[in-house]
Protein backbone atom coordinates (compact mmCIF):
# COMPACT_ATOMS: atom_id res chain seq x y z
CA UNK A 1 0.00 0.00 0.00
CA UNK A 2 1.43 3.30 -0.93
CA UNK A 3 1.86 5.69 2.41
CA UNK A 4 -0.13 9.12 2.66
CA UNK A 5 1.19 12.51 4.04
CA UNK A 6 0.12 16.07 4.42
CA UNK A 7 2.51 18.94 5.04
CA UNK A 8 1.98 22.33 6.38
CA UNK A 9 3.58 25.22 4.76
CA UNK A 10 3.23 28.80 4.98
CA UNK A 11 1.25 30.93 2.34
CA UNK A 12 4.13 32.78 1.06
CA UNK A 13 6.50 29.81 0.12
CA UNK A 14 3.14 27.63 -1.26
CA UNK A 15 3.46 29.35 -5.08
CA UNK A 16 7.12 28.34 -5.05
CA UNK A 17 6.76 25.01 -3.88
CA UNK A 18 3.84 24.06 -6.16
CA UNK A 19 5.58 25.28 -8.96
CA UNK A 20 8.79 23.48 -8.73
CA UNK A 21 7.38 20.58 -6.96
CA UNK A 22 9.79 20.45 -3.93
CA UNK A 23 8.86 20.42 -0.34
CA UNK A 24 11.34 21.34 2.64
CA UNK A 25 11.60 21.49 5.83
CA UNK A 26 13.21 23.93 8.52
CA UNK A 27 16.79 24.00 10.41
CA UNK A 28 16.20 26.86 12.55
CA UNK A 29 13.35 27.76 14.98
CA UNK A 30 10.79 29.47 13.10
CA UNK A 31 11.61 33.24 12.99
CA UNK A 32 15.12 33.02 14.56
CA UNK A 33 19.18 32.12 13.46
CA UNK A 34 19.17 29.65 16.42
CA UNK A 35 19.42 25.89 15.13
CA UNK A 36 16.45 23.16 16.18
CA UNK A 37 17.74 21.39 18.75
CA UNK A 38 18.41 17.19 18.07
CA UNK A 39 15.20 16.15 19.18
CA UNK A 40 13.42 17.93 17.05
CA UNK A 41 15.53 17.74 14.13
CA UNK A 42 15.09 13.94 14.03
CA UNK A 43 11.59 14.53 14.63
CA UNK A 44 11.63 15.81 11.43
CA UNK A 45 13.24 12.98 9.80
CA UNK A 46 10.89 11.19 11.54
CA UNK A 47 8.10 11.72 9.69
CA UNK A 48 9.51 12.16 6.07
CA UNK A 49 11.62 8.87 6.51
CA UNK A 50 9.38 6.68 5.70
CA UNK A 51 7.62 8.36 2.38
CA UNK A 52 8.19 5.97 -0.83
CA UNK A 53 8.03 6.95 -4.47
CA UNK A 54 3.98 7.02 -5.37
CA UNK A 55 3.36 7.98 -1.76
CA UNK A 56 0.08 10.88 -1.90
CA UNK A 57 0.83 14.00 -0.58
CA UNK A 58 -1.52 17.12 0.37
CA UNK A 59 -0.53 20.25 1.62
CA UNK A 60 -1.68 22.60 4.52
CA UNK A 61 -1.12 25.72 3.97
CA UNK A 62 -1.73 27.64 7.08
CA UNK A 63 -2.51 30.99 6.72
CA UNK A 64 -4.96 30.35 4.33
CA UNK A 65 -6.48 27.57 6.48
CA UNK A 66 -6.49 25.04 3.22
CA UNK A 67 -5.60 21.91 2.00
CA UNK A 68 -3.93 21.04 -1.50
CA UNK A 69 -3.93 18.34 -3.75
CA UNK A 70 -3.43 15.68 -4.78
CA UNK A 71 0.27 15.08 -5.44
CA UNK A 72 2.52 12.11 -5.53
CA UNK A 73 6.33 11.68 -4.12
CA UNK A 74 9.18 11.74 -7.13
CA UNK A 75 11.90 11.95 -5.11
CA UNK A 76 12.62 10.31 -1.35
CA UNK A 77 13.27 12.74 1.20
CA UNK A 78 17.03 14.03 1.03
CA UNK A 79 18.97 16.95 2.90
CA UNK A 80 19.87 19.65 0.79
CA UNK A 81 21.20 22.63 2.59
CA UNK A 82 23.55 23.62 -0.04
CA UNK A 83 20.32 25.16 -2.76
CA UNK A 84 18.41 27.71 -1.86
CA UNK A 85 15.17 27.68 -3.25
CA UNK A 86 12.55 29.67 -0.80
CA UNK A 87 12.75 33.90 -0.70
CA UNK A 88 14.06 33.13 2.95
CA UNK A 89 17.42 35.01 4.35
CA UNK A 90 18.19 32.67 7.03
CA UNK A 91 16.04 29.08 6.38
CA UNK A 92 17.20 26.94 3.45
CA UNK A 93 14.75 24.35 4.24
CA UNK A 94 17.08 21.32 3.77
CA UNK A 95 14.97 18.65 4.98
CA UNK A 96 13.44 18.14 1.04
CA UNK A 97 11.48 15.82 -1.07
CA UNK A 98 10.04 16.28 -4.33
CA UNK A 99 6.91 15.87 -5.65
CA UNK A 100 4.38 16.36 -8.91
CA UNK A 101 0.43 16.10 -10.03
CA UNK A 102 -0.80 12.78 -8.88
CA UNK A 103 -1.34 10.96 -12.45
CA UNK A 104 -4.90 9.73 -11.74
CA UNK A 105 -5.49 13.19 -10.09
CA UNK A 106 -3.46 15.83 -12.09
CA UNK A 107 -7.43 17.54 -13.16
CA UNK A 108 -7.29 18.55 -9.29
CA UNK A 109 -3.78 19.52 -8.82
CA UNK A 110 -3.06 21.58 -11.62
CA UNK A 111 -5.71 23.66 -10.60
CA UNK A 112 -4.48 23.89 -7.60
CA UNK A 113 -7.91 22.73 -5.98
CA UNK A 114 -8.20 23.15 -2.62
CA UNK A 115 -10.83 22.45 0.54
CA UNK A 116 -11.12 24.33 3.26
CA UNK A 117 -9.41 22.71 6.47
CA UNK A 118 -12.62 22.92 8.54
CA UNK A 119 -14.05 20.62 6.42
CA UNK A 120 -11.80 18.10 7.13
CA UNK A 121 -12.26 18.94 11.14
CA UNK A 122 -15.86 18.28 10.45
CA UNK A 123 -15.35 14.67 9.66
CA UNK A 124 -12.46 14.65 12.54
CA UNK A 125 -15.58 15.36 14.93
CA UNK A 126 -17.43 13.03 13.19
CA UNK A 127 -14.79 10.19 13.98
CA UNK A 128 -14.51 9.61 10.00
CA UNK A 129 -10.62 9.96 10.34
CA UNK A 130 -8.70 8.21 11.97
CA UNK A 131 -5.06 9.53 12.32
CA UNK A 132 -5.53 12.69 12.43
CA UNK A 133 -7.06 15.24 15.15
CA UNK A 134 -6.26 18.43 14.12
CA UNK A 135 -3.27 20.52 11.87
CA UNK A 136 -3.21 22.93 14.26
CA UNK A 137 0.00 23.59 16.19
CA UNK A 138 -0.65 23.07 19.64
CA UNK A 139 0.48 24.29 23.31
CA UNK A 140 2.58 21.08 24.80
CA UNK A 141 2.38 19.51 21.17
CA UNK A 142 5.35 18.72 19.05
CA UNK A 143 4.79 21.29 16.74
CA UNK A 144 5.29 19.05 13.21
CA UNK A 145 5.39 20.37 9.52
CA UNK A 146 4.44 16.91 8.04
CA UNK A 147 2.56 13.90 8.99
CA UNK A 148 2.13 10.42 8.07
CA UNK A 149 -1.93 9.94 7.58
CA UNK A 150 -3.88 6.26 6.82
CA UNK A 151 -4.32 6.11 3.22
CA UNK A 152 -8.26 5.70 4.42
CA UNK A 153 -8.25 8.94 5.30
CA UNK A 154 -6.20 10.44 2.32
CA UNK A 155 -9.24 9.14 0.14
CA UNK A 156 -11.64 10.88 2.20
CA UNK A 157 -9.37 14.03 1.67
CA UNK A 158 -9.46 12.95 -2.25
CA UNK A 159 -13.28 12.87 -2.00
CA UNK A 160 -13.53 16.11 -0.82
CA UNK A 161 -11.48 17.65 -2.95
CA UNK A 162 -13.86 16.40 -5.56
CA UNK A 163 -16.48 17.72 -4.06
CA UNK A 164 -15.33 21.02 -3.92
CA UNK A 165 -13.42 21.41 -6.96
CA UNK A 166 -16.00 23.35 -9.07
CA UNK A 167 -15.85 26.20 -6.24
CA UNK A 168 -12.73 26.10 -4.79
CA UNK A 169 -10.23 25.95 -7.69
CA UNK A 170 -8.01 28.25 -9.90
CA UNK A 171 -9.63 29.47 -13.12
CA UNK A 172 -6.37 28.68 -15.71
CA UNK A 173 -4.38 25.61 -15.69
CA UNK A 174 -1.22 26.01 -13.56
CA UNK A 175 2.65 25.37 -15.04
CA UNK A 176 4.50 23.19 -12.97
CA UNK A 177 8.11 23.29 -13.57
CA UNK A 178 9.88 20.59 -11.37
CA UNK A 179 13.11 20.76 -9.80
CA UNK A 180 15.92 18.92 -9.79
CA UNK A 181 18.72 18.98 -7.47
CA UNK A 182 21.75 17.84 -8.12
CA UNK A 183 22.62 14.29 -8.00
CA UNK A 184 24.69 14.22 -4.47
CA UNK A 185 22.19 15.26 -2.44
CA UNK A 186 22.27 13.01 1.01
CA UNK A 187 19.38 10.79 1.38
CA UNK A 188 17.69 11.16 4.42
CA UNK A 189 18.15 7.86 5.86
CA UNK A 190 21.56 8.74 5.85
CA UNK A 191 21.27 11.63 8.23
CA UNK A 192 20.34 9.48 11.31
CA UNK A 193 22.18 9.83 14.36
CA UNK A 194 21.67 9.35 18.28
CA UNK A 195 19.93 6.32 18.00
CA UNK A 196 20.14 4.89 21.56
CA UNK A 197 20.25 8.66 22.80
CA UNK A 198 17.03 9.97 21.33
CA UNK A 199 13.65 8.83 21.10
CA UNK A 200 12.50 10.37 17.40
CA UNK A 201 16.46 8.78 16.20
CA UNK A 202 14.81 5.28 17.02
CA UNK A 203 11.56 6.08 16.26
CA UNK A 204 12.80 6.92 12.65
CA UNK A 205 14.56 3.76 12.46
CA UNK A 206 11.19 2.05 12.59
CA UNK A 207 9.47 3.94 10.44
CA UNK A 208 12.10 3.33 8.00
CA UNK A 209 11.55 -0.56 8.14
CA UNK A 210 7.91 -0.11 8.26
CA UNK A 211 7.82 1.27 5.16
CA UNK A 212 10.78 -0.82 2.86
CA UNK A 213 10.99 -3.58 4.97
CA UNK A 214 8.50 -4.54 7.41
CA UNK A 215 8.92 -8.15 7.59
CA UNK A 216 12.03 -7.26 9.57
CA UNK A 217 9.84 -6.48 12.60
CA UNK A 218 6.32 -7.52 11.85
CA UNK A 219 7.40 -10.82 11.02
CA UNK A 220 7.03 -12.42 14.45
CA UNK A 221 3.09 -10.69 14.84
CA UNK A 222 2.18 -12.57 11.96
CA UNK A 223 3.26 -15.92 12.86
CA UNK A 224 6.05 -16.32 10.04
CA UNK A 225 3.24 -15.55 8.02
CA UNK A 226 4.27 -14.52 4.30
CA UNK A 227 3.55 -10.25 5.12
CA UNK A 228 1.52 -8.85 2.04
CA UNK A 229 2.85 -5.73 1.70
CA UNK A 230 -0.48 -4.03 -0.11
CA UNK A 231 -1.98 -4.80 3.28
CA UNK A 232 -0.02 -2.49 5.85
CA UNK A 233 -0.51 0.59 6.90
CA UNK A 234 1.20 2.67 9.53
CA UNK A 235 1.18 5.97 11.36
CA UNK A 236 3.46 7.63 14.13
CA UNK A 237 1.78 9.39 16.87
CA UNK A 238 -1.25 8.47 16.59
CA UNK A 239 -3.35 9.93 18.91
CA UNK A 240 -5.44 7.49 20.56
CA UNK A 241 -7.03 9.39 23.08
CA UNK A 242 -8.36 12.43 21.07
CA UNK A 243 -9.83 14.59 24.12
CA UNK A 244 -6.54 14.27 26.40
CA UNK A 245 -3.96 13.88 23.51
CA UNK A 246 -2.64 10.57 24.20
CA UNK A 247 -0.53 9.28 21.16
CA UNK A 248 0.84 5.96 20.60
CA UNK A 249 4.33 6.50 19.17
CA UNK A 250 3.73 4.05 16.27
CA UNK A 251 0.56 2.68 14.86
CA UNK A 252 0.27 -0.36 11.94
CA UNK A 253 -2.22 -1.98 10.94
CA UNK A 254 -2.69 -5.03 8.39
CA UNK A 255 -6.06 -6.44 7.59
CA UNK A 256 -7.54 -7.27 10.59
CA UNK A 257 -4.22 -6.58 12.85
CA UNK A 258 -3.26 -3.52 14.21
CA UNK A 259 -0.21 -2.60 16.34
CA UNK A 260 0.54 -0.58 19.11
CA UNK A 261 4.75 0.24 19.30
CA UNK A 262 5.68 1.98 22.94
CA UNK A 263 9.03 3.50 21.94
CA UNK A 264 11.69 3.48 25.23
CA UNK A 265 15.05 5.35 24.14
CA UNK A 266 16.84 2.82 26.98
CA UNK A 267 15.20 0.91 29.52
CA UNK A 268 11.43 -0.36 28.87
CA UNK A 269 9.42 -0.48 32.40
CA UNK A 270 6.51 -1.88 33.68
CA UNK A 271 4.87 1.63 33.00
CA UNK A 272 5.57 1.66 29.28
CA UNK A 273 3.64 -1.69 29.39
CA UNK A 274 0.63 0.11 31.62
CA UNK A 275 0.26 2.47 29.35
CA UNK A 276 0.61 0.33 26.38
CA UNK A 277 -2.33 -2.02 27.15
CA UNK A 278 -4.40 0.92 28.24
CA UNK A 279 -4.00 2.22 24.90
CA UNK A 280 -4.98 -1.38 23.44
CA UNK A 281 -7.67 -1.26 25.48
CA UNK A 282 -8.78 2.36 23.57
CA UNK A 283 -8.13 1.10 20.03
CA UNK A 284 -10.61 -1.70 20.68
CA UNK A 285 -13.43 1.48 21.35
CA UNK A 286 -12.32 3.08 18.08
CA UNK A 287 -15.92 2.10 15.78
CA UNK A 288 -13.52 1.27 13.05
CA UNK A 289 -12.27 -1.62 14.90
CA UNK A 290 -14.39 -5.17 14.71
CA UNK A 291 -13.55 -6.73 18.12
CA UNK A 292 -15.32 -9.88 16.92
CA UNK A 293 -12.10 -10.39 13.85
CA UNK A 294 -9.41 -7.78 14.98
CA UNK A 295 -6.41 -8.45 16.42
CA UNK A 296 -4.21 -5.78 18.50
CA UNK A 297 -0.91 -6.54 19.41
CA UNK A 298 1.33 -4.49 21.88
CA UNK A 299 4.97 -4.36 21.16
CA UNK A 300 7.18 -2.30 23.74
CA UNK A 301 10.58 -1.58 21.94
CA UNK A 302 13.49 -0.94 24.24
CA UNK A 303 17.67 -1.15 24.11
CA UNK A 304 16.69 -2.90 27.39
CA UNK A 305 13.87 -4.56 29.49
CA UNK A 306 13.22 -4.40 33.29
CA UNK A 307 13.14 -7.53 34.34
CA UNK A 308 10.09 -7.52 36.10
CA UNK A 309 8.32 -6.54 32.94
CA UNK A 310 9.72 -9.43 31.02
CA UNK A 311 8.17 -11.37 34.13
CA UNK A 312 5.35 -9.09 33.74
CA UNK A 313 4.90 -9.80 30.18
CA UNK A 314 5.54 -13.79 30.73
CA UNK A 315 3.14 -14.00 33.61
CA UNK A 316 0.38 -12.41 31.34
CA UNK A 317 0.61 -14.68 28.27
CA UNK A 318 -0.23 -17.51 29.87
CA UNK A 319 -3.85 -15.68 30.13
CA UNK A 320 -3.90 -13.57 26.97
CA UNK A 321 -1.61 -13.11 24.31
CA UNK A 322 -0.45 -10.25 22.22
CA UNK A 323 2.38 -8.67 23.58
CA UNK A 324 5.98 -8.37 22.45
CA UNK A 325 9.27 -7.22 23.50
CA UNK A 326 11.32 -6.02 20.99
CA UNK A 327 14.63 -4.94 21.62
CA UNK A 328 17.31 -2.97 19.51
CA UNK A 329 20.87 -1.97 19.22
CA UNK A 330 22.20 1.05 18.21
CA UNK A 331 24.99 0.33 15.23
CA UNK A 332 27.41 2.20 12.76
CA UNK A 333 27.96 5.24 15.73
CA UNK A 334 24.41 5.46 16.16
CA UNK A 335 23.26 5.45 12.63
CA UNK A 336 20.88 2.39 12.44
CA UNK A 337 19.89 -0.37 15.00
CA UNK A 338 19.38 -4.18 14.45
CA UNK A 339 16.15 -5.65 15.97
CA UNK A 340 15.62 -9.06 18.10
CA UNK A 341 12.13 -9.95 19.42
CA UNK A 342 12.94 -11.41 23.01
CA UNK A 343 9.04 -12.30 23.87
CA UNK B 1 -3.73 -12.39 49.80
CA UNK B 2 -5.40 -11.89 46.47
CA UNK B 3 -8.50 -13.73 47.54
CA UNK B 4 -11.58 -11.09 48.22
CA UNK B 5 -13.55 -13.44 50.32
CA UNK B 6 -13.98 -16.82 51.33
CA UNK B 7 -17.30 -18.55 51.60
CA UNK B 8 -19.24 -22.28 51.85
CA UNK B 9 -21.99 -22.90 49.30
CA UNK B 10 -22.88 -26.00 47.30
CA UNK B 11 -24.41 -23.84 44.31
CA UNK B 12 -22.90 -20.03 44.62
CA UNK B 13 -24.25 -18.72 41.03
CA UNK B 14 -27.58 -20.10 41.87
CA UNK B 15 -27.62 -18.62 45.35
CA UNK B 16 -26.51 -15.16 43.78
CA UNK B 17 -29.07 -15.75 40.91
CA UNK B 18 -31.90 -15.60 43.68
CA UNK B 19 -30.22 -12.50 45.72
CA UNK B 20 -27.45 -10.62 43.84
CA UNK B 21 -26.09 -9.12 47.41
CA UNK B 22 -25.36 -12.34 48.83
CA UNK B 23 -21.37 -13.14 50.13
CA UNK B 24 -21.20 -9.29 49.76
CA UNK B 25 -19.97 -9.15 46.58
CA UNK B 26 -22.10 -6.69 45.81
CA UNK B 27 -23.56 -3.97 48.38
CA UNK B 28 -26.73 -1.95 47.98
CA UNK B 29 -24.63 1.18 48.62
CA UNK B 30 -21.44 0.90 46.41
CA UNK B 31 -23.21 -1.01 43.15
CA UNK B 32 -26.69 0.41 44.13
CA UNK B 33 -29.39 -1.60 42.26
CA UNK B 34 -28.73 -4.96 41.17
CA UNK B 35 -30.40 -7.12 38.78
CA UNK B 36 -30.17 -10.80 37.21
CA UNK B 37 -28.76 -9.85 33.22
CA UNK B 38 -28.16 -13.34 32.42
CA UNK B 39 -27.80 -16.85 34.13
CA UNK B 40 -25.32 -19.52 31.95
CA UNK B 41 -25.66 -22.66 33.06
CA UNK B 42 -23.66 -24.81 30.83
CA UNK B 43 -20.88 -22.27 30.95
CA UNK B 44 -21.30 -21.48 34.40
CA UNK B 45 -21.18 -17.87 34.87
CA UNK B 46 -23.86 -15.26 36.02
CA UNK B 47 -23.98 -11.86 34.80
CA UNK B 48 -25.15 -9.14 37.50
CA UNK B 49 -26.41 -5.31 35.90
CA UNK B 50 -25.23 -2.49 38.18
CA UNK B 51 -28.15 -0.21 37.67
CA UNK B 52 -28.92 3.92 38.73
CA UNK B 53 -30.99 6.23 36.12
CA UNK B 54 -30.22 3.14 33.75
CA UNK B 55 -27.53 0.87 33.78
CA UNK B 56 -24.21 1.79 35.27
CA UNK B 57 -22.34 -1.39 34.82
CA UNK B 58 -21.59 -5.12 34.93
CA UNK B 59 -20.43 -7.88 36.93
CA UNK B 60 -20.19 -11.10 35.27
CA UNK B 61 -18.96 -14.62 38.18
CA UNK B 62 -17.61 -16.90 36.86
CA UNK B 63 -17.75 -20.07 38.86
CA UNK B 64 -15.17 -23.17 38.50
CA UNK B 65 -14.41 -26.62 40.83
CA UNK B 66 -10.40 -26.04 39.67
CA UNK B 67 -8.73 -23.33 38.05
CA UNK B 68 -5.81 -24.16 35.82
CA UNK B 69 -4.52 -21.38 33.86
CA UNK B 70 -5.36 -23.25 30.64
CA UNK B 71 -9.45 -22.88 32.34
CA UNK B 72 -8.41 -18.98 33.27
CA UNK B 73 -7.72 -18.60 29.47
CA UNK B 74 -11.32 -20.18 28.27
CA UNK B 75 -12.78 -17.80 30.97
CA UNK B 76 -10.65 -15.29 29.84
CA UNK B 77 -11.52 -15.18 26.21
CA UNK B 78 -15.26 -15.69 27.31
CA UNK B 79 -14.72 -12.49 29.38
CA UNK B 80 -13.56 -10.27 26.74
CA UNK B 81 -16.88 -11.70 24.36
CA UNK B 82 -18.79 -10.46 27.11
CA UNK B 83 -17.44 -7.16 27.59
CA UNK B 84 -17.97 -6.34 23.99
CA UNK B 85 -21.16 -7.86 23.91
CA UNK B 86 -22.08 -5.75 27.03
CA UNK B 87 -20.27 -2.53 26.83
CA UNK B 88 -18.83 -2.47 22.84
CA UNK B 89 -15.15 -3.29 24.54
CA UNK B 90 -15.23 -0.94 27.26
CA UNK B 91 -13.55 -2.41 30.09
CA UNK B 92 -13.79 -0.61 32.75
CA UNK B 93 -17.64 -0.89 33.03
CA UNK B 94 -17.02 -4.54 33.41
CA UNK B 95 -16.23 -6.61 36.45
CA UNK B 96 -14.75 -10.00 36.57
CA UNK B 97 -15.43 -12.26 39.88
CA UNK B 98 -14.24 -15.39 39.86
CA UNK B 99 -15.56 -18.35 42.25
CA UNK B 100 -13.27 -21.30 42.19
CA UNK B 101 -12.66 -24.68 45.08
CA UNK B 102 -9.26 -25.52 43.63
CA UNK B 103 -6.45 -23.23 42.10
CA UNK B 104 -3.17 -23.37 40.85
CA UNK B 105 -0.12 -21.28 41.82
CA UNK B 106 0.28 -19.83 38.68
CA UNK B 107 -3.04 -18.32 37.95
CA UNK B 108 -2.76 -16.55 41.15
CA UNK B 109 0.44 -15.59 39.49
CA UNK B 110 -1.24 -14.23 36.50
CA UNK B 111 -4.23 -12.67 38.04
CA UNK B 112 -2.36 -10.44 40.43
CA UNK B 113 -0.35 -9.12 37.78
CA UNK B 114 -3.11 -8.81 35.19
CA UNK B 115 -4.46 -6.46 38.42
CA UNK B 116 -1.31 -4.84 38.50
CA UNK B 117 -0.71 -3.74 34.44
CA UNK B 118 -4.23 -3.20 33.70
CA UNK B 119 -4.46 -0.05 36.27
CA UNK B 120 -7.42 1.26 33.93
CA UNK B 121 -9.44 -1.52 34.50
CA UNK B 122 -11.31 -3.28 37.19
CA UNK B 123 -9.36 -5.50 39.02
CA UNK B 124 -10.30 -9.24 38.93
CA UNK B 125 -11.85 -10.33 41.97
CA UNK B 126 -11.21 -14.30 43.32
CA UNK B 127 -13.53 -15.67 45.58
CA UNK B 128 -12.40 -19.32 47.54
CA UNK B 129 -15.40 -21.86 47.64
CA UNK B 130 -14.32 -23.59 50.74
CA UNK B 131 -17.97 -26.30 50.67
Amino acid sequence: MKGAFICTLSEEDWEKTRLLGIYGNRFFKEGTSKVLKDTQQLSIIRDLISMREGDLVFFHIRGKQTIHGVYEVRKTPYFDDQERIWDNKVEVFPYRFLFKPHPNYAHIAEYDANIEVHSLYEFIDRGMIQSLVTLENEQNIEARGVRKILVEDAKLIISLLHRDFKFRKNREKLEFAPYNPPSDVKPLKDCLYKVGNIENAIKAVIMYILAYNPSQILNEIKNKRELDRKELDFVNEFFIAQTTRKSVDIYARLKGIHILFEVKTDVADENALRQAVYYRDLLWQRPWINPEKDKIFVVVVGQRFQEKLKQSVERLKKMNNGIHLLQYRPINNGKWAEFNYVI
Amino acid sequence: MLFDRRIKEPNPLRVLAQDPYAFGICTKETDFSVEVKELNVEKNYLILRKRIDGSVGYICIFERGSLTIEEMRSIYAEFRNLVLRLTNSNFREVELVLICKHYDAEVLESISEYNRTYTHRVPIKLILNEY
